[in-house]
């Protein structure tokens, strides 16, 4: 694998390194979760281990669905997790690359466009062997960085191209465009498609997600058993781990945990007083925030949009069934149905996640660069109200750039609308 | 100069005396957006197609009810005027997945200040066969809904004429641009894209003969035209007279374009074979276009590359109305694009409406002063 052009520092090897850290200070304080950073740590290790041997790592997008990779012993990165690990950790300053693409780009394209572009401009990253994208969802600022990079950097490139619809005609052309994906594959690697492998990848998938779905049922229990920190990990896992063995060990933990505290009658915190629906992308550059919340007002955000899966088992009886498993997957993608087509796919969504996770509240942390959802959020809250008679907290930031709203500017906005629950 | 007038007229006004006939005529005006809607079908429907403009907008008021201040201003002063009634005039709207704010302006017009006939169509961002054969299906689809709603037939006759006098628009609005190529043009850069615009909304048979007419009119015209250097503009949806004076009196000729309000409506020849709403798919969905179209930066790009040879430019100005971020996006290759050329170029982020063009003029009038040295 060749770097690409600077200094390649390795921004695989920081985040690694930086798990690695926090694996290591939570199996001190907190043993019983230490278990939760092991898919993150064991993610990252094996892309830096790829980055040394020559191992093909492929770049995807948010809303990319990651089977079609590990069918082919790829590894893939889903660019935007990737991102969120970045502005986590605070010592890994994202701030670097935003600002480096903005030498390029205005400010107000999304920051986890812009921070691959920066990466890509750096060179502070081993380069991909090729890069896959969708088209259509999530937004505009994805739309055209991604390609943009991959043509900086000089490496294949395929889209996968999502109308706007969510109909049987929608689900046969993205069913078409799988075929399409894996032809790219079939070249990329100079291997043809091995049908048992593929199986494997889905059969391994399948199971996340009936893991992941009987966690998404436990959350809707009152109290809610999980706490909202692992909303986080189920996100990065069902993004970029589905397809690999690596998913189900979490999963069975987590699932094991819910379904314990629910036997005991016990909630993830002690005295559960308000529920929350977190209708936007997290606040990732202080994902404490949410402790915050938890500690100060017993508030839970027992589910957020990211992690809110559909469940969609595929069969894996032929490659047509497979493909059309793996379209309506795509086309169901969280921050992809949502904020592809009609209003009506947010509001749906919305009023959903309120009704059977049983909230008090819900709250849209609206990441400035996610225009496709600030243009109807008013419309939103105006929907939620109207039908289930619950308010909604609207405030903008830049979820992963704290120069824009820090924590400290945030939490005042949180305990007053909060207090007046 | 009476053609002229007549056509920067219209240009400069919501709607126009061609609509209000058409209007007491009993015709029907159908809305759209954007550069990769076919036209041809509208028309062949016996309708009168009038791109959306938010002419003479200056605030957002009420549009800023609904949406954002991360939205930009040229799909909120388009809600603006719907929540006001000021597209009253039309009979239909038919939009598309253009890019983040005009999809969501659609939905919000539909669900807050309907008009009788809404209609959307999933525009494909690929260009591979299985995308225009879906996109063929949805001007089917279309077509059958517009038949529907009122009442007509749009035959393979009416298309076939339509995609012919079309195509002589396309003909005559490229002569009038290659005006443009000469030293002293006999239209100043303003007044072509003042006469572009009028096109959206008269109709074409009319804007046609006004076209012909224009051309015998300013044969031979030597216009007030002193300018220091020969520009290209680009970007985002452009219609602003005064920032085009402002150019122009900077000391800038706006020679040559890729605007969607532009060149792009004239961009190639429809050949008319046998099934004509294959045919306008393909054509459509072909567009360079605007960044929306995933797999054509190269092409946009190496359309500049040409205009830049074939119009004698000097430099280019790459404006863009904040929170676009397809265009916002785009300024990356084209940035590599035009370093690579040599070609001096100026990155303008402004509103849709008419707002801080002092700050707009200091720094064209600098651009311009650079280049000149």
């Amino acid at each position: 694998m060749t770097a690409a052009k600077g200094n390649n520092s390795n921004i695989y090897q920081k985040i690694r390194d930086t798990i690695a850290s926090v694996h290591s200070h939570v199996s001190k304080k907190r043993p019983d979760e230490a278990w939760a950073y092991a898919p993150g740590l064991d993610f990252w290790e094996k892309r830096c281990r790829a980055a040394e041997t020559g191992e093909k790592i492929v770049w995807h997008n948010f809303t990319t669905i990651p089977e079609p990779f590990y069918a082919f012993d790829l590894l893939p990165i889903n660019c935007d997790p990737m991102t969120a690990y970045m502005a986590r950790f605070p010592n890994i300053r994202l701030s670097k690359w935003v600002d480096i693409s903005q030498q390029y780009v205005p400010d107000h394209v999304c920051a986890y466009d812009k921070n691959l572009l920066g990466l890509a401009l750096s060179g502070d990253v081993p380069q991909p062997a090729a890069m896959v994208g969708t088209a259509g969802q999530p937004c505009d600022s994805a739309l055209t960085i991604f390609p943009a990079v991959a043509e900086h950097l000089g490496v294949p490139y395929y889209e996968i191209d999502i109308p706007y619809w969510k109909d049987e005609r929608t689900t046969q052309y993205v069913a078409e465009e799988m075929k399409g994906l894996l032809s790219f594959l079939e070249v990329l690697t100079g291997e043809s498609l091995n049908m048992d492998k593929l199986c494997q990848a889905i059969e391994y998938s399948n199971r996340a997600h009936e893991l992941h779905h009987d966690i998404h049922l436990q959350r809707m229990h009152v109290p809610c058993p999980l706490p909202t920190r692992f909303l986080m990990f189920d996100g990065a896992l069902m993004n970029s781990q589905v397809g690999s063995p690596d998913a189900i060990g979490y999963l069975e933990k987590l699932r094991d945990m819910g379904r314990n505290n629910i036997k005991k009658g016990v909630g993830a915190i002690s005295e559960e007083k308000t529920r929350i629906a977190w209708v936007h992308l997290p606040i990732m550059f202080d994902t404490q925030i949410w402790d915050f919340i938890e500690e100060a007002f017993g508030a839970v955000v027992v589910q957020d949009i990211l992690t809110n899966f559909k469940y969609i088992p595929i069969d894996t009886s032929s490659l047509d069934t497979i493909c059309r498993g793996l379209a309506l997957r795509e086309l169901n993608m969280t921050m992809g149905f949502e904020v592809r087509g009609p209003a009506e796919n947010l509001f749906e969504v919305a009023i959903n996640m309120a009704r059977d996770f049983k909230v008090d509240a819900v709250v849209f942390g609206g990441h400035t660069a996610c225009e496709q959802s600030w243009a109807i959020a008013q419309l939103m809250k105006d929907v939620i109200y109207d039908e289930l008679g619950i308010r909604t907290l609207i405030f903008d930031c830049d979820g992963l750039d704290p120069r824009v709203l820090t924590s400290e500017q945030l939490k005042p906005r949180f305990i007053s609308f909060l207090e007046t629950l | 100069m009476d053609t002229l007038n007549k056509l920067i007229g219209a240009s400069n006004s919501l709607g126009n005396h061609y609509i209000e006939e058409w209007k007491q005529q009993g015709g029907k005006v159908v809305g759209f957006f954007g550069s990769h809607i076919p036209e041809e079908i509208i028309y062949a429907a016996g309708l009168l197609p009038f791109r959306v403009r938010p002419v003479g907008c200056n605030q957002t008021r009420e549009a800023d009810v609904y949406m954002s201040n991360v939205n930009c201003t040229f799909a909120k002063c388009c809600l603006e005027h719907a929540l006001g009634d000021k597209f009253a005039f039309l009979d239909g709207l038919v939009s598309m997945n253009s890019c983040d704010h005009v999809r969501r302006l659609y939905d919000i017009w539909r669900l807050k200040s309907p008009v009788p006939f809404m209609h959307f169509l999933s525009v494909p961002h690929l260009t591979h066969k299985r995308a225009i054969n879906w996109y063929r299906d949805e001007l089917a689809i279309f077509r059958d809904a517009i038949e529907r709603h009122f009442e007509v037939s749009v035959t393979q006759d009416n298309l076939a004429h339509a995609i012919a006098l079309y195509n002589r628009t396309r003909s005559l609005l490229r002569q009038l641009s290659d005006m443009l190529k000469k030293d002293i043009p006999p239209i100043t850069g303003r007044e072509y894209l003042s006469i572009v615009l009028a096109g959206f909304s008269i109709p074409k048979e009319q804007y046609n003969q006004l076209l012909e007419e224009l051309m015998k009119e300013i044969k031979g015209r030597k216009p007030d035209v002193r300018y220091k250097t020969r520009l290209l503009l680009m970007g985002s949806a452009f219609d602003d007279s005064n920032f085009a004076q402002v150019i122009e009196e900077s000391g800038g000729l706006i020679a040559a374009d890729t605007l969607s309000f532009g060149s792009r409506v004239y961009h190639g020849i429809l050949k008319g074979h046998g099934d004509p709403i294959g045919e306008l798919a393909e054509f459509y969905l072909k567009q360079p276009g605007c960044p929306r179209m995933a797999d054509k930066a190269n092409e946009r790009l190496d359309l500049v590359e040409r205009k830049i040879e074939e119009f004698g430019i000097n430099g280019v100005i790459y404006q863009r109305i904040r929170y676009c971020n397809l265009w916002g996006g785009e300024a990356f290759l084209t940035t590599k694009k035009l370093e690579a050329l040599g070609v001096p170029f100026i990155n303008l982020e402004r509103e849709y409406y008419p707002t801080a063009l002092g700050t707009l003029r200091t720094r064209i009038e600098a651009f311009i002063e650079r280049m000149s040295k």
